[in-house]
């Protein structure tokens, strides 16, 4: 065996290259006294006993080492570990730090978004007022002008038709309804009368009616109900459920083309007459509403054409009102002359109601004095009609909502007119108690008994009213009402002497006009305003 | 070394991330239980816009396109189909008509396999989704006839689940929209207004902005 | 030879102890978090399984008188909270009156549902055409009171219709026809799910 592998050792140890192993392994054991716990002590005397030959010394020597190796990788694992601890509580410290404050950050962000989605949504302060045309918020205008001024010359007449015009609607669609009710009950009638007689009166398709001051005018004949037959139960119910999906159509192109194809498939019969009519006066106000002229001609060409009595005087009506729109003074004229024949006809057959007549009188008088200036036949036509409602008993429910309005229109007089508390007060309590103020109503209402307390400098109770106007526009989605202030504007110059005052209740017409043009929150911002200013009073 | 010290630190990151997420779904769970609902508190109110109207039924939604239907439905009438309140074919989505008096024109829905579900309001090229899109918020709004019956009274089924997506959808697009529970004892129909004060058709959600 | 092997031995000590203690721990942690985030998600996305229904609602000056529409009938729940506040505010004794019986009508109408043990849904009864006409009585005179008080205040229907429950919803529609009462009474309606219980107890006690 070479001495080789001591060699190294023998070096280590300044020993002599010649040194015997058993030397060797004396130097080793005495090394071993002041380092008991090397282990690669403990191996080289192992290898030295192996390379003597002492097989047994030297296997307790190399189980010795490595005891002695296991407790030194111990030792230096627990070292380990020990600095691992401080480098990982340092880290969690700093983990801590870092990650729980964007957490608690981030769950209180969360609830509260938590608690805002939890939250009822407020509602928009938004909705536009009907966008009526111009044109009919002017007709109505100068309605209520025609009005004030008969109450002046009359003042019994200012309750009964103080201004019946306003409605959830233009005047001329208030009208319209008046009209249609009247119309539906009559074709309610009709039809129960259709099963014992056979309503087939009439001659070969022609209008009945035919006014003085225009020609004949030729139908083409798809224009006539004029097929042969019994009126179609199945499709009077179809075509009257089908007025649900045309009533706030603003399409009138769309209105135009369904009638067009319905009375391709259906061939009008001369018995349905009146519910072609119906639909052909859709599309005329429609077309009416959006000016076009030619449009509103031929479908009120047409649905004269229908030969139906109940619509003549929309037909004149539509007519004059849109033919002066064209500046065509003479066939206006002539149109509203052919009204006045109409009602003259009307008046005569006896399938009308008087409320019916009533009604068309009362247009008779609007036009005239809406287009033509003319006082004195609007006077007339106003007489005519009131001593018409007078007559009548039974009141139904159109007649008690349209009294409704009445009241309201009452309560504008009293209010321009200063009325004492006493008679106030109980045209109130009816109007509170009428059970069919819709919030829009509720609106005007309060903002006609606001200035009624301003002028008066009731300024407490003035406050409340104008707080349940502001709370109110806030709940409010759409402010939908058909009033028309231009009348009471106009009067509030002489009703109210002090220009402040004078001013507020300008300001609070303004906030209450359905026609003008501004959103909720507009309206609020100027109650707010009207508020304000009385806080300071 | 250091490669060690890492791995524990990645330790630490994940326990720290799994006893967070611990916290949140105890947190999820506490408020589960004592949720108290709040309705929208939706109230009808009159509009100037006209309606749009859809059936909701068996988690699927048609648009009743008024124009065919009434269409359809004034052929029927005039071949006598109708007559007798006798039920006939409306030739659209797998409707059935009827016309009375009472109900002005009523539409069964025995079939809807041909409806959209309402599952496709979340793809967006669906017809469904260009229906909705079509309603132009400044003249119209969207009327849905609901169906309310379920086999098992859970709702699944019924139209109520298909009608709460196209309203939350639709309210998004500033659409408001209104609705009705229909059944088959009472299905939907639409009617003149001059009849009953049931036939009117008001939108009452409010479309968001 | 011998020698490499016991320094190897030594070696693999060391680093063996290490990473054994490592792996199955974050194996455990990144499971643990996939099914807890999992659950997470679910439980999000998953429509909420009990959602209680409080019997006063308002918004605004406008209160719910609350019809709960189910299968077997409806459940009334009238408001009663603001009501006392409305009775400071009228002037009248014959509305005081009104309201004081009004209150009280509808006070025993809510102890009544709430001395119920088990679940309210239990109490539900198909709607009394007498019942509705008085409720669109008591309601349109309330505000009506209201309105000649000067007082905001008013009063809506609002249904709240479980699946099967239209029949009875539109039973009480139709009675609601008859009655001019019911012309200017305001609605709500709205979907609810079979899960969706209703608490009285909870609100009662706040009054």
């Amino acid at each position: 065996m070479s001495k080789t592998p001591f060699n190294q050792l023998k070096i280590n140890w300044s020993l002599a290259e010649d040194t015997s192993l058993d030397d060797l392994l004396a130097q080793a054991q005495n090394k071993l006294l002041s380092d008991p716990s090397n282990p690669e002590l403990v191996y080289n005397i192992a290898e030295i006993h192996r390379h003597l030959g002492n097989k047994d010394d030297a296997d307790a020597n190399y189980k010795e080492a490595i005891k002695l190796t296991h407790e030194r990788t111990k030792v230096r694992g627990e070292k380990l570990e020990k600095r691992l601890e401080k480098k990982r509580g340092s880290t969690r410290a700093k983990f801590l730090i870092l990650t729980f404050l964007p957490v608690i950050a981030g769950l209180l962000i969360a609830g509260g978004l938590w608690k805002a989605l939890a939250d009822p949504d407020p509602i928009p302060a938004e909705a536009n007022p009907e966008n009526f045309a111009f044109t009919q918020w002017l007709a109505k205008q100068q309605m209520v002008k025609i009005i004030t001024t008969l109450q002046k010359q009359n003042p019994e007449l200012s309750f009964d038709f103080s201004r019946q015009a306003s409605s959830k609607q233009s005047p001329m669609e208030f009208m319209q309804s008046l009209m249609q009710e009247d119309a539906i009950q009559r074709m309610k009638r009709e039809q129960q009368n259709a099963s014992t007689k056979k309503n087939d009166k009439g001659k070969d398709g022609r209008p009945e009616f035919q006014c003085s001051k225009e020609p004949a005018i030729s139908c083409p004949a798809s224009d006539i109900p004029s097929a042969a037959g019994e009126l179609r139960q199945e499709v009077v119910l179809l075509m009257e459920a089908y007025r649900s999906v045309l009533e706030n159509e603003q399409d009138c192109e769309k209105i135009e083309k369904s009638i067009e194809s319905i009375g391709e498939q259906l061939q009008w019969r001369k018995s349905e007459a009146r519910i072609k009519a119906d639909l052909e006066d859709f599309a005329m106000e429609c077309f009416y509403r959006q000016k076009n002229v030619e449009k509103t001609i031929e479908h009120a060409r047409k649905l004269q054409c229908t030969g139906d009595a109940g619509y003549i005087n929309s037909v004149y009506w539509y007519m004059t009102a849109i033919t002066h729109h064209a500046q065509d003074t003479a066939r206006a004229e002539a149109s509203y002359q052919c009204f006045q024949e109409a009602t003259d006809y009307i008046e005569k057959n006896t399938d009308f109601s008087p409320a019916y007549i009533a009604s068309r009188h009362r247009e008779s008088g609007a036009l005239a004095w809406l287009y033509f200036n003319d006082l004195d036949s609007a006077t007339n036509e106003l007489q005519k009609a009131r001593s018409l409602l007078k007559s009548i008993s039974k009141k139904t429910p159109s007649i008690l909502e349209v009294s409704g309005e009445i009241d309201l229109d009452l309560l504008e007089t009293y209010v321009t007119a200063n009325i004492d508390q006493d008679s106030f007060d109980e045209l109130l309590h009816d109007i509170n108690s009428s059970g069919r103020l819709t919030d829009g109503y509720k609106q005007i209402k309060d903002t006609l008994v606001t200035i009624y307390y301003l002028q008066n400098n009731k300024n407490d109770k003035a406050k409340i009213t104008l707080k349940n106007i502001t709370s109110r526009f806030k709940l409010m989605p759409e402010f939908i009402c058909g009033w028309d202030w231009g009348g009471f504007k106009r009067g509030l110059n002489d009703s109210i002497s002090d220009d402040s005052i004078r001013e507020q209740a300008i300001n609070m017409v303004d906030l209450a006009d359905c026609y003008i043009d501004s959103s909720i929150s507009q309206r609020i911002t100027q109650s707010n305003a009207v508020a304000k200013w009385l806080q300071g009073k | 070394m250091k490669n060690l010290i890492s791995l524990d630190s990645l330790t630490d990151i994940v326990s720290n991330s799994v006893g967070i997420l611990i916290i949140f779904a105890v947190i999820n769970l506490i408020h589960d239980d004592s949720k108290t609902y709040q309705l929208e508190i939706p109230i009808e109110h009159a509009t100037d816009l006209s309606p749009v109207f859809f059936i909701s039924k068996d988690d699927r939604l048609v648009h009743l396109d008024t124009d065919k239907l009434f269409a359809n439905a004034t052929l029927q009438a005039t071949s006598g189909a109708a007559a007798n309140k006798r039920l006939f074919p409306l030739d659209y989505s797998g409707l059935l008509g009827k016309i009375d008096r009472d109900n002005g024109i009523s539409f069964y829905a025995r079939d809807t396999t041909e409806w959209a579900a309402f599952q496709d309001l979340d793809k967006r090229q669906s017809n469904l989704r260009k229906t909705l899109d079509n309603i132009d918020p400044k003249k119209q709004y969207a009327y849905f006839f609901v169906y309310d019956s379920s086999e098992d009274g859970s709702g699944i089924g019924s139209g109520f689940e298909a009608f709460r997506k196209a309203r939350e959808y639709l309210k998004s697009h500033a659409i408001k929209t209104g609705w009705q529970p229909v059944n088959s004892e009472a299905p939907t129909n639409i009617c003149d207004k001059s009849f009953s004060p049931r036939c009117v058709y008001l939108p009452s959600y409010l479309g968001g902005k | 030879m011998a020698l490499s092997r016991a320094k190897r031995y030594a070696l693999y000590n060391q680093q063996e102890k290490l990473e054994i203690s490592l792996f199955p721990f974050l194996s455990i942690f990144l499971c643990v978090m996939g099914v807890l985030s999992f659950i997470n998600v679910l439980s999000s996305f998953s429509a909420p399984q009990k959602i209680e229904l409080t019997a006063q609602l308002e918004t605004g000056y406008k209160v719910a008188y609350q019809i709960f529409s189910l299968p077997d009938g409806v459940i009334n729940v009238p408001p009663t909270t603001h009501l006392r506040k409305l009775q400071k505010a009228v002037t009248s004794e014959d509305d005081k009156d009104t309201i004081k019986s009004i209150i009280q009508y509808r006070e025993g109408v809510l102890k009544q549902l709430e001395n119920h043990t088990g679940s309210v849904m239990n109490l539900a009864r198909d709607p009394d055409i007498d019942d509705v006409l008085d409720t669109m009585r008591d309601i349109r005179s309330l505000n009506e009171i209201a309105l000649k008080a000067n007082y905001l205040y008013e009063e809506f229907l609002l249904f709240g219709i479980y699946p099967n429950g239209g029949q009875a919803y539109q039973k009480i529609r139709d009675v609601m026809t008859l009655t001019q009462d019911s012309r200017a009474i305001s609605i709500g309606l709205e979907p609810l799910d079979a899960n969706w219980t209703l608490n009285l107890k909870k609100t009662t006690n706040k009054q």
